[in-house]
């Protein structure tokens, strides 16, 4: 039962996690939502899911700021 | 046109076009040969990034991902036995055995080789043969357009899929949601539920990006996970392998000439090339006992094949605007954002851009050919990365896609939406591609339709009459059928014996 289980888990966290984009912004809310979904997903070594979130973003942060110049969905820390 | 391409050439020959390109294929290869995600899905993930680069940096861009994308998927093929991308399913056959007796660098040698002989060769017949096609095009009229459409669609539905009823389902849904949105014509909203992001459709790079990469993570995520048993072994010197080329010259220029006449077929993309391509090198090999056990000659083959198509499959993508399969889709949805439009007028107004773009598959091809050579070893360690990192940073770079496309927070549901219901085709067996080809094809269609039925009526003649009596339109219904009926009867020979015309490749769909 743990195919269903992490469907079920996925797709929770999916729609939760673009609930946050829209209300608590775009960053803040990518780096809970990766953070959890590794953790729930099997990948649980702290240093490894703080430095894959935080690259991530930062690689994202870049590519919209030098390329795209799109605001993203702000709100409660950046 | 030689002019057009001698033109085209300072333009390519920048810093910039030159960074795009690389940059461009650096990714292709490390997201292709990243297990999970395909070809497709790079395009996908990377339009995006493009939104805010003029056009013809765009598709330089792209068309560097796509090239990269292909060769890339060998790589996992070779080292763990996972195709990094579906069309190097044929490469695991001899590059996974070659590994394991220690031999992995000639094997990638190999592979990175015959991806460039076979991308060069295809993107020459791409320059040389785009621009007669798109002299051809010019006299398409919209009825014989439309016939032309029903065509793509239909191969690529019932070629594509290992049943030709779900195949054509998924093209019949995809049309379906293609008519989402204001009439091309009359303007007349259809199925826009009250929501203003529905007045122009499906936006196509938020359906492209949700269909394949949410319908993907469904599926990473429900996958067995532990690719602990896979360590990557020494990979060696990639020179022995890539002399084989010198050694099979014959194997590599059939397997290239096979993946570009492939590409350009509607619904044959780099996956049943590599099949076709290693099949043909086995049966013409004078001892064929030795494919299957570690014969370099066939990663050649097959590598060589996949590669051919890029060029190939760009043919009647630029001169038409119709993608034939779902990676063209995807470059097509890069075209669509940057204003370009596609069908048969497409390269007389934009050949200032296609030009260029051509030019610079000639670059990515080699581009990745020196990141080969210079760092495979780095770039070898992405086929480890586990599912549980992959899934959730697929997810953060498509919810940012649909959301830069036009900044709104409703795209981000239609992505979603699209993901749930590519998930549930993916399941029941119905293939991806033809949905989104309907989706693009669709109001192509339409349009045609319509402006066929004005000119009928302006002439005086029945509809019926106007869109059966001009020969292209007899040649494509005549297309058509044939399509449909070497596919069932593949399929009827299929069930009865359980064997097809593509060996593997029958039990791999």
């Amino acid at each position: 039962m743990t195919r269903a289980r992490d469907l079920g888990a996925a797709l929770a966290l999916i729609v939760i996690y673009v609930f946050g984009i829209i209300h608590i912004g775009f960053f803040t809310a990518s780096f809970v939502y990766l953070m959890v979904h590794m953790w729930q997903l099997g990948f649980r070594k702290p240093l490894g899911m703080v430095a894959v979130s935080a690259g991530v973003l930062a690689v994202l942060y870049g590519v919209i700021e030098l390329f795209l110049n799109v605001p993203m969905p702000v709100g409660l820390l950046i | 046109m030689y002019s057009d391409i001698l033109t085209a050439i300072p333009l390519v020959l920048t810093p910039t076009m030159l960074l795009l390109v690389s940059v461009g294929a650096l990714l292709g290869t490390v997201l292709g040969a990243t297990p999970g995600i395909s070809a497709t899905l790079s395009i996908a993930l990377l339009v995006p990034v493009t939104f805010n680069m003029d056009p013809t940096g765009a598709l330089v861009f792209l068309g560097g991902v796509y090239c990269g994308a292909i060769y890339g998927g060998s790589i996992s093929a070779i080292l763990i036995n996972v195709p990094g991308t579906p069309s190097a399913v044929a490469t695991m056959i001899d590059g996974y055995q070659l590994t394991r007796q220690g031999k992995a660098g000639t094997a990638l040698g190999a592979a990175v080789m015959g991806s460039f002989v076979g991308g060069q060769l295809g993107v020459l017949v791409l320059l040389l043969g785009a621009p007669l096609v798109a002299v051809w095009a010019l006299k398409v009229g919209s009825q014989e357009f439309f016939w032309i459409v029903i065509f793509a669609m239909t191969s690529v539905g019932a070629l594509g899929a290992g049943s030709v009823l779900k195949g054509l389902v998924a093209a019949a849904l995809g049309l379906a949601l293609g008519t989402v949105g204001s009439h091309p014509v009359t303007g007349e909203l259809r199925f826009a539920f009250g929501s203003s992001a529905l007045y122009e459709g499906i936006p196509i790079v938020v359906g492209l990006v949700g269909l394949f990469s949410i319908s993907q993570v469904l599926t990473l995520v429900t996958e067995p996970r532990g690719s602990d048993e896979h360590k990557i072994t020494t990979v060696g010197s990639l020179l022995p392998g890539a002399a084989a080329v010198l050694r099979h010259k014959v194997t590599s220029l059939r397997s290239a000439i096979i993946g570009t006449f492939v590409g350009t077929l509607p619904g044959a993309g780099a996956d049943i090339a590599s099949f076709l391509g290693y099949n043909e090198a086995k049966r013409a090999s004078s001892h064929p006992e030795t494919f299957g056990k570690g014969e370099v000659e066939g990663v050649l083959a097959s590598e060589t094949a996949n590669n051919g198509v890029v060029g190939g499959s760009l043919i009647p993508m630029m001169t038409l605007g119709i993608p034939g399969n779902a990676v063209t889709a995807a470059q097509l949805g890069g075209l669509l954002i940057h204003g370009l439009i596609p069908g048969p007028r497409l390269f007389e107004s934009s050949g200032h851009i296609l030009y260029p773009f051509i030019l610079s598959l000639f670059l990515a091809n080699a581009a990745f050919l020196i990141f080969a050579f210079v760092g495979l070893r780095y770039m070898a360690r992405v086929v480890l990365t586990p599912n549980a990192i992959l899934a959730p940073v697929i997810v953060v770079l498509t919810m940012m896609g649909a959301y830069t496309f036009r900044s709104s927070t409703t795209d981000l549901w239609i992505a979603l939406a699209m993901g749930l219901f590519g998930y549930l085709l993916t399941i029941g067996r119905f293939p991806l591609p033809p949905v989104v080809l309907g989706i693009i094809l669709g109001p192509l269609a339409e349009k045609n339709i319509a402006r066929s039925a004005q000119i009928a009526h302006a002439k005086g003649i029945s509809l019926v009459e106007y869109f059966l009596t001009s020969p292209i339109s007899l040649v494509f219904i005549a297309l058509t059928v044939a399509s449909l009926a070497i596919t069932v009867r593949r399929e009827i020979r299929f069930r009865r014996t359980g064997t097809g015309a593509y060996g593997e490749f029958d039990k791999a769909s």
